[in-house]
């Protein structure tokens, strides 16, 4: 067998699904798949701290086992275990909603961070003409709560709060103080009118969110 | 002739941002071992990977570091894949160099990356794999590390791993396989003592009459670690102090390694809370103990080596 054909082997043991190993690996093995999911449950902890403490223990080992199963693990790096973990959640129906707005809101931390550090994130400019859309970086993430009060109980690791019928939202972007903020009724109109198409909101609303990078005039 | 690492003394791996801890250690330490990824963010586009540094982050950890110099060890180049090592890596090394130099830098002997079910599929798997000890293997690594040892005015030294796996392919057994890399590449060696010896219990073989075999004038670094048993099998997991077993693996090496630049502490970020300050202090002046046995030479001794 040639070294390429070994490695795709053997990585392919470490990562196939549980089910796929009964009964075929040696104990050395079975720890190694062992240790490989350890390892990816270690990244989500570090890279989604407030959902992974929002999940019961029986709820987590559960759904990291089925996460695990279906989702490959591509990175060394935790944010990309947390994106592929936050849209696993997404598929899912699950206890709470919470638990998905927790995981999206992480990762839309994320990806403002991170669109400072690849220089992505669009710099403010009102004057040109591109169609506005969301920015690189930015998100607006929804919550069945008041955001405040489900990200303080998953922070004090208490129970999640009951789900009301108002229509809660937070918008995370590289260029918000803190990164993220409610928006402004008005604020939520032109970003759905972005979603449909050009916003016809008031100038001053479309230059905060420029300004903020939560909008981008595409080129 | 073989880059001579400056004789650094002890030193601590750790990716704690915890300032309190820096600063209780840090007249115990003389050098600090850096991992470039964790100063790092990836994006992957299709099979590409890129990286880039976090800004400010390189600043924070040259500060709670307190001016002493920096080793690296790096952990995503994958020299051993078949499909292909993480050219990424290599650019973030290149800024890290222009940056603020290192007196050496290491990498992991092993593979991460290999090929996928699909054609052009490749698959990540997770967690480091062993690499057999083939012909085929060692045609692969020594020319890409080669390649590294070229590329810095520093040593570049090969971690052996730790793995769990009962039988790999190859007729040469560890040891062997380490002489025969350094030998053909260049590199010199990273010897990991928690590893050889976790590898020596679990796979039943005697670490002081292996040690008696290796080429210990191409060590440049020691690590050393703690870790847990499970299942029967000895962890490296990087998660307290060190046994008791391994130290005498280090005297020994220490009083033969005439080109050794350094020993270091491994500690994960949660264990080190765990450990405390007192503890790792304690670590350090053990490895300061062993690093007491250094054979006597002058520094033209060990350029010549």
């Amino acid at each position: 067998m040639s070294l390429a054909e070994w490695q795709r082997a053997l990585a392919a043991a470490v990562t196939a699904p549980t089910a796929a190993r009964v009964g075929q690996d040696d104990p050395g093995l079975a720890l190694t798949r062992m240790l490989q999911r350890n390892w990816r449950y270690t990244r989500l902890t570090h890279a989604l701290p407030l959902t992974m403490r929002a999940l019961s223990r029986d709820e987590r080992d559960e759904l990291l086992a089925r996460y695990c199963d279906t989702c490959p693990c591509v990175s060394f790096f935790p944010v990309h275990e947390a994106r592929s973990f936050a849209g696993f959640l997404a598929g899912l129906p699950l206890r709470s909603p919470h638990l998905a707005s927790l995981a999206a809101m992480e990762v839309a931390m994320i990806d403002a961070f991170e669109a400072e550090v690849f220089g992505d994130a669009a710099s403010p400019r009102t004057d040109a003409g591109g169609p506005l859309r969301l920015a690189v970086g930015a998100s607006r993430v929804r919550f069945a709560a008041s955001p405040g009060q489900v990200l303080s109980a998953a922070l004090a690791g208490d129970a999640l709060p009951a789900t009301d019928a108002a229509d809660h939202e937070l918008l995370v972007a590289p260029g918000i103080a803190g990164l993220a903020r409610a928006p402004t009724a008005d604020e939520r109109r032109v970003l759905d009118e972005c979603e449909r198409g050009e916003p016809t909101g008031p100038a001053d609303v479309v230059a905060t969110l420029l300004a903020e990078q939560v909008l981008a005039r595409a080129s | 002739m073989r880059r001579t690492p400056p004789a650094l003394g002890v030193g601590l791996s750790c990716a704690s941002d915890d300032p309190a801890l820096w600063q209780a250690v840090a007249g115990h330490l003389d050098y600090v071992e850096i991992t470039p990824e964790h100063l790092c963010r990836e994006r992957i586009d299709g099979a590409r990977r890129h990286m880039r540094p976090v800004p400010g982050a390189l600043a924070t950890t040259l500060a709670r570091s307190a001016g002493v110099p920096i080793v690296v060890h790096g952990v995503e180049l994958s020299i051993g894949s078949a499909c292909g090592w993480n050219a990424a890596y290599i650019d973030i090394l290149d800024q890290l160099w222009a940056a603020r130099p290192f007196a050496w830098h290491s990498e992991h002997l092993g593979f991460l990356l290999a090929h996928g079910d699909a054609p052009g599929e490749v698959r990540y798997a997770g967690v480091p794999l062993p690499l057999p000890t083939t012909d085929e293997a060692l045609d692969l690594v020594a020319p890409r590390a080669a390649a590294l040892v070229a590329r810095y005015p520093v040593p570049f030294l090969l971690e052996n791993g730790v793995h769990y796996l009962p039988h790999l392919p190859g007729a040469r057994d560890e040891v062997e396989f380490l002489n025969a890399l350094t030998e053909r590449s260049g590199c010199d060696l990273l010897l990991d003592l928690f590893n050889f010896h976790c590898n020596a219990k679990n796979h039943g073989w005697d670490p002081l009459a292996a040690l008696s075999r290796l080429r210990l004038d191409r060590v440049v670094e020691i690590h050393v670690a703690g870790g847990v048993m499970h299942d029967g099998y000895l962890l490296d997991a990087h998660s307290g102090a060190v046994p008791e077993e391994v130290w005498p693996l280090v005297d020994h090496v220490v009083a033969r390694a005439p080109r050794l630049g350094g020993i270091t502490f491994e500690i994960l970020d949660g264990a080190a809370e765990r450990l405390g300050a007192a503890g790792i202090r304690e670590q350090l002046a053990r490895a300061r103990e062993s690093w007491q046995l250094r054979p006597a030479q002058t520094e033209a001794a060990r350029v010549a080596c």
